[in-house]
């Protein structure tokens, strides 16, 4: 099936991801959420940690048993990094133009799910194709931790 | 039913555009994000590498001068409900972005856990230009904490 041609009622090819312990410190690497983790400092030097540079809930099993979780969880938004790319790996010429997730429950570090999707309206306008797409994150369980909507552009055609 | 009591506010900073730093993004900080994430490396016709658009939320920084201040008594767990980010313009390898933070709005809701706040913010990613080229809508929850080990 080219790009083109997808339609309404389309389904994503259902995208198995893990997010784990690396990938959380490499994202949280790139934000500089770690960059100055553990530097030492003078008495009376003021710290400018970003807000998760100490023990949290994403680093520290302890910290996030403290806040009620089983284990470490994953930051919400990288969920939206996930469905981008099963949008990007399934239509390859697509751009997504927004993207607006509601995360309803803890995505656990090292749990495997599913990112998955279908397209429920499509616009054709002079030189592209609009998709909007409703996305989710599932569990082994069923449940879906994380839901959104897109809006996706296939061009030129 | 945990017990949650008053919300405060910095109520002076709603809507109010401070501006929280500038951001230049690189190969290298491309080629870390896709490796995490699966995402393709997609380039335009000339080949410039294209940033993903969540890429972006990596980015997000609501760390600004004057803070919101939002406290809900007795709910000391602050977790990331939602985010929405609409994007305008393709950014580039090498592309700097400014950065700007507005406090939106703040609410309460209370269902079976009990009562919650909600948090808004808007981060503004403007190029050299000032031209607006994508806007992040994030939604933080605060509430008392479940029962460990959950």
């Amino acid at each position: 099936m080219d790009d083109i041609s997808i339609d309404v009622g389309d389904e994503l090819d259902l995208m198995d991801w893990v997010p784990d312990k690396d990938m959380v410190a490499s994202l949280m690497s790139l934000s500089g959420w770690l960059s100055n983790f553990g530097d030492e400092k003078d008495d009376n030097e003021e710290s400018n940690d970003s807000p998760m540079s100490g023990p949290n809930r994403f680093t520290d099993i302890k910290s996030a048993q403290d806040e009620g979780f089983r284990g470490l969880i994953v930051p919400g938004n990288y969920g939206m990094m996930a469905m981008e790319s099963a949008v990007k790996q399934w239509i390859p010429s697509s751009t997504i133009k927004k993207l607006d997730c509601v995360f309803r429950q803890p995505l656990m570090q090292g749990d495997q799910v599913q990112v998955g999707g279908v397209v429920t309206d499509r616009v054709e306008e002079l030189d592209k194709v609009i998709l909007e797409l409703d996305l989710y994150i599932m569990r082994d369980d069923g449940q879906r931790p994380q839901g959104g909507t897109a809006i996706v552009e296939i061009g030129s055609i | 039913m945990p017990e949650t009591g008053d919300l405060t506010y910095n109520k002076e900073m709603l809507n109010v555009e401070q501006p929280n730093g500038s951001i230049t993004i690189t190969k290298d900080h491309i080629q870390t994000y896709c490796d995490a994430t699966g995402h393709p490396i997609s380039q335009d016709e000339s080949g410039r590498i294209e940033v993903p658009v969540n890429m972006l939320n990596v980015f997000f920084n609501r760390s600004v001068q004057v803070g919101s201040d939002v406290k809900l008594e007795g709910a000391s767990v602050g977790l990331n409900a939602g985010r929405s980010i609409e994007v305008f313009d393709q950014v580039f390898e090498g592309d700097t972005l400014d950065r700007s933070a507005i406090f939106k709005e703040v609410y309460t809701k209370t269902g079976r856990s009990g009562t919650m706040a909600f948090e808004v913010w808007e981060i503004l990613f403007k190029n050299d230009n000032g031209e607006l080229v994508a806007r992040a809508t994030d939604s933080m929850v605060y509430r008392a904490p479940g029962k460990p080990g959950k």
